[in-house]
């Protein structure tokens, strides 16, 4: 009887303290005090305990020995974890991804560590570059990384002022590894991403290849308005106002049709690559992932503050782009969102598959 | 105060650690020789030539080793839980960073460092005789000099580098440049030795003042005309042990090899005594790197393990050294056993000619019944670099009394008669490779060690 008594107050207090102290003090202190009458009793059915019991006034829990042994192992824990010194400034390779800079807040020194400056071997240059290259080391031509931080600056200018005004942005990166940066970069943007392959004539021949996806029509607070199917259908669906390319060698096909339908690219030339292809080039390194990070996340950044404007904007009733005719919505509709009669058309084409990406349609 | 301004980027780059990397070393040169040299391709090089590049585990983790593209996981993070690469180019046509890995270098540093060896400067072994050259650090500040220092101006003082190319280990085509680059400076040359005859006239002087007890405050200062000067040069010209020492220190050359006996007789340009720091860097020429190549810094050998049960020992732990070739003909050659220590390949100096008691299996002939390969314990005594940069390390085998504290179990001793079946090809069973071997007390051996430290 006394046993289990003891049993019931005994669990309680090790329920109360963390089961990692109880490890800890059992192994650290050289003389174990445990005695197995107080463990054993845990596992012992519930119904048991539930048992009334003629003696249950104890007024103070007595502490045994055992515990008193947990309480100091508790301690030490404690006081031994807040010792040691913080270790601040150290370069965490997920922060890149995770939080990227503002475009005001690239320094020369972040470019220079994120290999940004490294470009192509000699035999592969394109001379058209000569202008942003500094230098050859080792067999490689070195990109200025004052040119790179300026080129930088001036694109992600562009990315917020089309976010600003309402345009659609596709960030395109299909290199291995590119993956989360595209999405990530997209995600803060507002914008769309490919990271798996753009499908050729996509733009030029939008109308058939991504003719069947969904549209939708928001308003300026990005709220969707319902108006009937059949009146959806007569809208056509958008180009993307900005391509970022992340690879633009491999990404000719696309940049080519961008050409074709004046959508103004962003790229990042490598020392190889052709500066002529893309609307606004970014001198840097397009092979190291950290490189592509840094770049893709300020553009993302910018076009994140973008975005913030217009919906600032939109909330105090301005539009910051031209707005399209008056729409006839269902009836039920027609009084709702916060004095925006006119909306914005962002058609998202939500096809089924992994490819949650495509720009226009 | 007068370095140029340069522009932020500038700065940067030339700050940044991937500009630190040094240039690639030169690969050690192949023999200057007729004959069939076959050597790998893919061999660990005597000495690095590239720096070896390490991430940290968060980069490595994503590939990023701060070059131009991230570095495939499958031959550095999946192969090696500490990988460690070299960079042959950054970039290649084919759009390639191109990389191996170099743990053979670094890890072959670890486990010489493992060895708590000082370094030594080189000195020849003598095979025919157990006393092993005493250790002399080149840290030792006479003998720590270049041609640029201050300590060699002290009398006595040597050098490990001397301004000047050595002359013996060049070829034709590189001693006619020398010439041509010796010749263009010829006015600057005449110049130094006019220098250099004014001190020897005034040493004179002084000399002279000195033995006649003059004063020696009221000396003039030496004037040399022109003609006492071309007087002097042509006795030089005309006299060729003259004229050595007096180009070797214009020159600043390391002194050749000894001359050869049969030319003693005979008129030569005599060499000024070795000012290289070893006897050994006069024969095989001055060293490439410094006498330590950075492999260790302790000066001392005198370095003690204290054995936490018996005490301070006299010996370093043994090292279990692999024998790569037993002692026998090869290439028509009688050669010593070879072991490798530590990674470092060594002939093994107990070797004797003749057949030996006790000595450890598979060190006389290829046993093939030994698991995993014969191998032994053993001492190293001397580590040096040589002049083209290889390690040379001496190594005694280990005795009982060094294996003792470690509780280190010796091989099997072979019988009395220590040519086994295998080696007689008497036998007629297939050995078990894969047998425990049965451990024997060595107290023979301790016996034997025993007398021999008594009786020294």
């Amino acid at each position: 009887m006394i046993v289990r008594q003891l049993c019931v107050r005994q669990s309680r207090q090790l329920r109360a303290l963390p089961r990692q102290s109880r490890i800890l003090a059992r192994f650290s202190s050289t003389e174990t005090t445990f005695q197995t009458p107080v463990q054993t009793p845990i596992a012992e059915p519930g119904s048991r305990l539930e048992t009334p019991s003629p003696s249950v006034a104890v007024p103070e829990p007595v502490r045994s020995d055992a515990n008193k042994d947990l309480d100091k192992g508790l301690a030490r824990k404690i006081q031994f974890h807040s010792l040691g010194s913080d270790v601040t400034g150290v370069y965490l390779p997920k922060s890149l991804l995770k939080y990227p800079p503002k475009a005001t807040d690239v320094t020369l020194e972040m470019l220079l560590a994120s290999q940004t400056h490294l470009g192509h071997s000699t035999s592969r240059w394109n001379p058209q570059n000569s202008r942003y290259i500094f230098g050859i080391r080792e067999g490689v031509h070195i990109i200025s990384l004052d040119q790179t931080a300026a080129y930088l600056r001036r694109a992600a200018k562009v990315v917020e002022e089309v976010a600003a005004r309402g345009g659609l942005i596709l960030f395109a990166g299909t290199r291995k590894g590119q993956k989360r940066i595209v999405v990530t970069a997209a995600e803060l943007a507002q914008g769309y991403h490919i990271f798996e392959r753009w499908i050729p004539g996509s733009l030029t021949n939008g109308e058939q290849i991504l003719g069947h996806c969904e549209k939708k029509i928001v308003n300026g607070l990005d709220d969707e308005m319902k108006i009937w199917q059949e009146e959806l259908a007569k809208y056509r669906s958008l180009k993307p106002d900005l391509v970022v390319c992340l690879n633009p060698i491999e990404n000719v096909v696309l940049l080519h049709e961008c050409g074709l339908n004046n959508v103004p690219t962003i790229g990042i030339i490598d020392t190889d690559a052709d500066p002529t292809r893309v609307t606004y080039p970014i001198p840097a390194n397009d092979d190291s992932l950290r490189s592509v990070t840094l770049i893709a996340g300020v553009l993302g950044r910018a076009g994140q503050a973008g975005q913030e404007r217009r919906l600032k904007e939109a909330r105090e009733g301005r539009l910051t782009y031209q707005a399209m005719d008056k729409l006839s919505v269902p009836a039920e509709e027609k009084e709702s969102p916060a004095g925006t009669p006119s909306a914005a058309t962002t058609e998202e084409p939500t096809r089924k598959s992994r490819t949650k990406d495509e720009d226009d349609d | 105060m007068a370095t140029a301004r340069l522009s932020p980027t500038a700065n940067l780059l030339r700050n940044s650690r991937l500009f630190a990397l040094p240039q690639a070393l030169t690969p050690p040169p192949t023999p200057p020789t007729s004959r069939t040299v076959s050597e790998s391709e893919t061999a660990t090089l005597p000495h690095p030539i590239r720096a070896s590049i390490v991430t940290p585990a968060s980069s490595l983790a994503r590939g990023d080793w701060g070059l131009k593209r991230p570095l495939p996981t499958k031959s550095t993070s999946e192969k090696s839980s500490r990988p460690v690469v070299r960079i042959n180019a950054l970039d290649t046509f084919e759009h390639i960073t191109d990389f191996e890995s170099a743990a053979d270098h670094t890890v072959t540093l670890e486990k010489f460092q493992e060895l708590h060896m000082p370094m030594s400067l080189p000195a020849k072994v003598n095979y025919a005789t157990t006393i092993v050259p005493r250790h002399q650090s080149p840290f030792e500040s006479h003998v720590d000099n270049t041609h640029t220092s201050q300590g060699r101006e002290v009398p006595g003082a040597r050098q490990f580098r001397h301004s000047g190319p050595w002359l013996a280990g060049q070829t034709e085509a590189e001693f006619q440049a020398y010439l041509k680059k010796v010749r263009k400076n010829k006015p600057e040359i005449m110049q130094k030795l006019r220098g250099y005859f004014v001190a020897k006239r005034e040493a004179e002087q002084k000399k002279q003042a000195q033995d006649n007890g003059a004063d020696m405050e009221a000396l003039e200062p030496v004037e040399v005309t022109d003609e006492e000067f071309q007087d002097y040069l042509k006795t030089l010209r005309t006299n060729p042990s003259s004229l050595g020492p007096v180009v070797f220190e214009l020159l600043d050359l390391p002194s050749p090899p000894a001359v050869p006996s049969y030319r003693i007789g005979g008129k030569y340009y005599q060499s000024p005594g070795t000012k290289l720091s070893s006897a050994e860097y006069a024969v095989s020429g001055p060293p490439k790197t410094h006498p330590s190549a950075g492999l260790s810094y302790s000066r001392s050998h005198a370095l003690i393990y204290n054995h936490p049960k018996h005490g301070p020992q006299t010996y370093q732990r043994p090292v279990e050294a692999r024998i790569l070739r037993p002692k026998g003909r090869f290439k028509g050659k009688t050669s010593k056993a070879i072991a490798g220590v530590a990674g470092i390949a060594v002939e093994d100096l107990n070797a004797m000619t003749f057949v030996e008691q006790g000595a450890p299996a598979g060190l006389a002939f290829f046993d093939a019944s030994l698991s995993g390969g014969a191998k032994y314990w053993v001492t190293p005594i001397r580590a040096s670099v040589d002049s083209d940069g290889r390690i040379g390390l001496a190594s005694y085998r280990a005795s009982a009394t060094a294996k003792a504290p470690y509780d280190i179990d010796s091989q099997k001793k072979p019988g009395l008669y220590s040519i086994s079946d295998v080696a007689r090809g008497g036998q007629r069973v297939v050995p078990r490779l894969d047998g425990q071997r049965g451990f024997q007390a060595d107290t023979e051996e301790v016996a034997r060690n025993l007398m021999k430290n008594l009786g020294s």
